[in-house]
């Protein structure tokens, strides 16, 4: 007895519509599923990620319009005042002055320099790197050993050294940031341009009569960008971290410029006795960070939806 | 006697692999008249890919000359070249990795035309129209990105891309290997009238002997970088003189005529183990 | 103890069938959806015989193999239906597959060049597989060696001993692929599942790993599910075709009725997009014998092996 369906004697198209069986999809496997578990992490990382970041960014970016009192003025018979006191919020440090404002201004300069660094990080790591990629050669080959002696150095102490030479201005330390970050990028960038360059949509710009450096921008390029992007996001994070160990340990810019590593070295000498001034400023810090990190995660892990059918 | 549209003489190709060079086209010489088509055929390693590339210049041959249409392109500068490039183009095997996924189908299929100097953006719209048309596509299709299309969708627009130059020469690399079967006849009538209607010269590259029955005027059959027999598609493929001719195409499967259940006899003298 | 089964002898259908599959059904869990994959696909396969699913990409012909092997990923494929292995129910019970998968039934996959371990010999490989099988045991190096060899005979490969050692990136994808056979043989199974085992191979590698496959089912009665695409590989190798489309069979029958009398539109038209090669003249011509390859003198004679 034949179990097959379909026999030749029932040709497919005549009268009779198969009913289609019902699914066998249960709840449990919807739930268990490993599609649903990877948007359901995208979806709450990119929602934690998304609120931590604007929790920290939109006071920083409104704290010039806000009721708070002026960073540096100092009020010395209300020194040293614990969170919730008086009106200040976070409390006031040694010299009376409001932590809060002074964490909201300090954040402004600390955000602004992290945000130039990864665009001029991400800027040369993104052309350097595609030039390595994409020539090959020679250029690959001086491109790469920079990276990797780059990378090879102690960063700190760089970074401490150029400022040591140059000075801790604003312009310097934001360079300086960009200089240590864009390694990451252009590595990243290289491989991307590797595996790209291989593919079939080169060759055919290149029959077409491109020059190489108009594949590199017109077609590679475009191709690689999102993802180092993403990259790029994920080291704002970074180039803050790295921002605030600077002024913390003197090296950032200097007075009246109240950055966050340098409120927290203020603080230093108050840890046991006035807590809130070395981790209130740290909580923020780590909001963000962890906030921009989620973000980036989220953004990377999000389902793509497929189009099809022209 | 006319003289052949394309005209290969003793193409040689190296590669440099760690510890000497690799001979990847050892002397081999053919010609194509104009509106004909040859048809490349051999196994992996045969070195039919790199003919194709070497005709596209993608590599530049150790020796030997390729004459287009009267000029040997074969070790002329890149900046001589530019301009010859549009008059011939290829069409690649892999509809995946052929198509740049940031652009737009309008934007894939006009970029030739950019090149050739067509300002108006207008224009460009009006010529790319027209050439997803003559591809059998929707011009609605034009504002759609390669991941929203088919394989077989996807190499009409790769065919429209090659056609947009107006060559008069066009390599198809495999083009129809990567398609499911249906999709494959459509697309070997699509380029049969586009032949037809243009009188462009075809290099057709394939493992498959039906398809290159269907499609070809001349076949040339490659073995390990040698030319193993040259002749018109009856001759080859229905009284191949070389052995190596014969057992393409006694490993050839055509499900119509073979007769009784299991027939073994078919594949039993490709039993011993090729290594 | 082989049981020889001439090949033009359709089998008996009298015993309990190798593999049994009622209302088969595959559903994917996705990022678009839920995907029906497999929609309610019935069919057997007894001994002897050779039972192949042919379709276009994205039939889910390979989804219906994978299925019923239970290869496919627990948090993304939902099965459903009923799969008999040699009267062993696998799909009441998820884990029943462990004792037939490897046993019973044997799968030679699709791409040769990937499916095997890049950093183990092929010596490694196979013993591996042979002490699984239960065949012989760790500690037996001699019989674990005997038994690779005498597996590496039966797919032809030559100096088998020295192939041993070799490593998959040393091999071509034909010898890999025999290697592969080997390996699924190592365990005696009763049904090979061959996931498109030639897709991947030149034409005249294929000839050879199917005459391989064809050999091994006359001289052991094995059952062969064959996936593939292509018409004239299933023409050679079938007893019985499925035509699938969508998840669904669209035809079935016996190889030369669906080959010469087409009942459907889309078996139809399948037949009609495969470029008809024709007749040609198979006498060997003594006079025009130029050896560009290696040939054997005593294949003149079509049938006739040393």
């Amino acid at each position: 007895m034949s179990l097959d369906t379909a026999t030749p004697s029932q040709p497919a198209g005549a009268s009779q519509v198969r009913q289609p069986s019902p699914s066998a999809v249960t709840k449990a496997d919807l739930a268990r599923a490993a599609a649903t578990r990877r948007r359901k992490a995208a979806q709450w990382k990119l929602v934690v990620g998304t609120i931590c970041t604007l929790l920290v960014i939109i006071p920083i970016i409104l704290a010039n319009v806000l009721p708070l009192p002026d960073a540096n003025f100092q009020d010395l018979a209300a020194r040293r005042l614990p969170p919730l006191t008086d009106g200040h919020l976070f409390g006031t440090d040694q010299l009376g002055r409001d932590l809060l404002s002074r964490v909201l201004h300090g954040g402004q300069v600390s955000l602004t320099i992290g945000l130039l660094a990864v665009l001029v990080s991400g800027a040369i790591g993104v052309i350097l790197g595609s030039a390595a990629g994409y020539f090959g050669g020679w250029v690959d080959t001086i491109i790469s050993r920079l990276l990797e002696a780059q990378m090879s150095l102690p960063l700190l102490m760089m970074l401490l050294l150029v400022v040591a030479l140059f000075g801790p201005t604003i312009p310097v330390i934001t360079f300086v940031i960009a200089i240590a970050q864009w390694p990451e990028v252009a590595r990243l960038t290289r491989s991307m341009v590797l595996v790209e360059r291989e593919k079939p949509y080169v060759s055919a710009a290149r029959i077409l009569g491109l020059h190489r450096i108009q594949i590199l921008i017109q077609h590679i390029i475009p191709n690689v960008i999102k993802q180092a992007t993403l990259v790029v996001l994920l080291l704002l994070a970074q180039a803050v971290l790295l921002e605030s160990a600077l002024s913390f340990l003197g090296a950032g810019p200097q007075r009246p410029f109240a950055t966050w590593g340098r409120i927290i070295s203020d603080g230093q000498a108050y840890i046991t006795t006035s807590w809130w001034m070395v981790t209130l400023p740290g909580l923020v810090i780590v909001l963000m960070v962890v906030g921009v990190n989620l973000l980036g995660d989220g953004l990377r892990d999000r389902p793509r939806r497929k189009k099809k059918g022209a | 006697m006319t003289k052949p549209f394309l005209a290969v003489d003793n193409l040689v190709v190296d590669y440099h692999v760690p510890g000497g060079t690799f001979r990847a086209v050892d002397d081999v010489s053919f010609s194509v008249d104009k509106g004909k088509t040859i048809a490349v055929v051999g196994e992996s390693g045969c070195g039919k890919s790199t003919i194709a590339k070497a005709l596209m210049r993608l590599i530049t041959p150790t020796s030997g000359s390729i004459t287009l249409d009267g000029t040997d392109i074969a070790a002329m500068s890149e900046a001589r070249l530019r301009p010859l490039r549009s008059k011939f183009q290829m069409v690649f095997q892999d509809p995946y990795g052929s198509l740049d996924p940031h652009m737009t189908a309008q934007e894939i299929v006009a970029e030739p035309l950019k090149l050739q100097g067509i300002r108006s953006k207008a224009e460009r719209h009006k010529a790319a129209a027209t050439l997803i048309d003559q591809v059998g596509l929707p011009v609605k299709s034009l504002d759609k990105h390669p991941a929203e299309f088919s394989g077989g969708q996807r190499q009409r627009i790769g065919i429209a891309r090659a056609l947009a130059s107006k060559p008069e020469l066009l390599v198809c690399d495999e083009a129809t290997s990567a398609l499911d079967v249906s999709v494959q006849a459509q697309v070997l009538r699509l380029l049969k009238s586009i032949q037809d209607d243009t009188g462009i010269t075809y290099v057709f590259i394939s493992h498959n002997l039906g398809v290159v029955q269907e499609i070809s005027d001349t076949v040339m059959v490659m073995q390990r970088g040698k030319l193993v027999e040259l002749g018109t598609t009856e001759a080859v493929l229905t009284s191949p003189k070389e052995d190596y001719t014969r057992k393409l195409r006694r490993a050839a499967l055509d499900p119509t005529t073979m007769t009784g259940l299991k027939p073994r006899h078919v594949v039993r003298s490709l039993a011993l183990a090729n290594s | 103890m082989a049981v020889s089964n001439s090949s033009t002898q359709q089998p008996k259908f009298t015993e309990q069938p190798l593999l049994e599959v009622r209302d088969f059904q595959v559903e994917l869990i996705t990022d678009a959806g839920i995907i029906r994959a497999v929609d309610s696909v019935s069919f057997s396969i007894h001994r002897g015989e050779t039972v192949t699913i042919i379709g276009e990409s994205g039939s889910g012909k390979s989804t219906t193999a994978m299925g019923i092997l239970r290869l496919l990923p627990e948090d993304l494929a939902v099965l459903s239906g009923t799969v008999v292995i040699d009267g062993v129910d696998i799909s009441a019970d998820p884990k029943a597959i462990d004792k037939v998968r490897g046993r019973t039934l044997a799968l030679i996959p699709q791409d040769p060049m990937t499916a095997l371990s890049p950093v183990h010999s092929i010596g490694s490989q196979l013993f591996e597989a042979i002490r699984i099988a239960g065949a012989a045991s760790a500690k037996d190096k001699g019989a674990l060696q005997a038994r690779a060899v005498r597996l590496l005979e039966q797919v032809h490969i030559p100096t088998p001993e020295k192939q041993l050692k070799k490593y998959p990136h040393q091999l071509s994808g034909g010898m890999l692929q025999r290697v592969l056979i080997a390996i699924a043989l190592a365990s005696e199974p009763q049904l090979l599942v061959a996931d498109e085992p030639t897709s991947a191979l030149d034409v005249t590698v294929q000839g050879g790993i199917l005459d391989l496959l064809l050999e091994l089912q006359e001289q052991r009665g094995i059952g062969i599910l064959m996936i593939t695409h292509d018409l004239g590989v299933a023409r050679l190798i079938s007893d019985r075709i499925h035509v699938m489309k969508d998840g669904s069979f669209v035809e079935s029958g016996e190889v030369q009725q669906i080959v010469d009398h087409p009942a459907t539109d889309y078996t139809r038209s399948l037949l009609a997009a495969v470029p008809v090669l024709g007749p040609w003249d198979e006498t060997p011509a003594p006079a025009a014998r130029h050896s560009a390859a290696t040939t054997n003198p005593a294949l003149t004679q079509t049938g006739a092996k040393p």
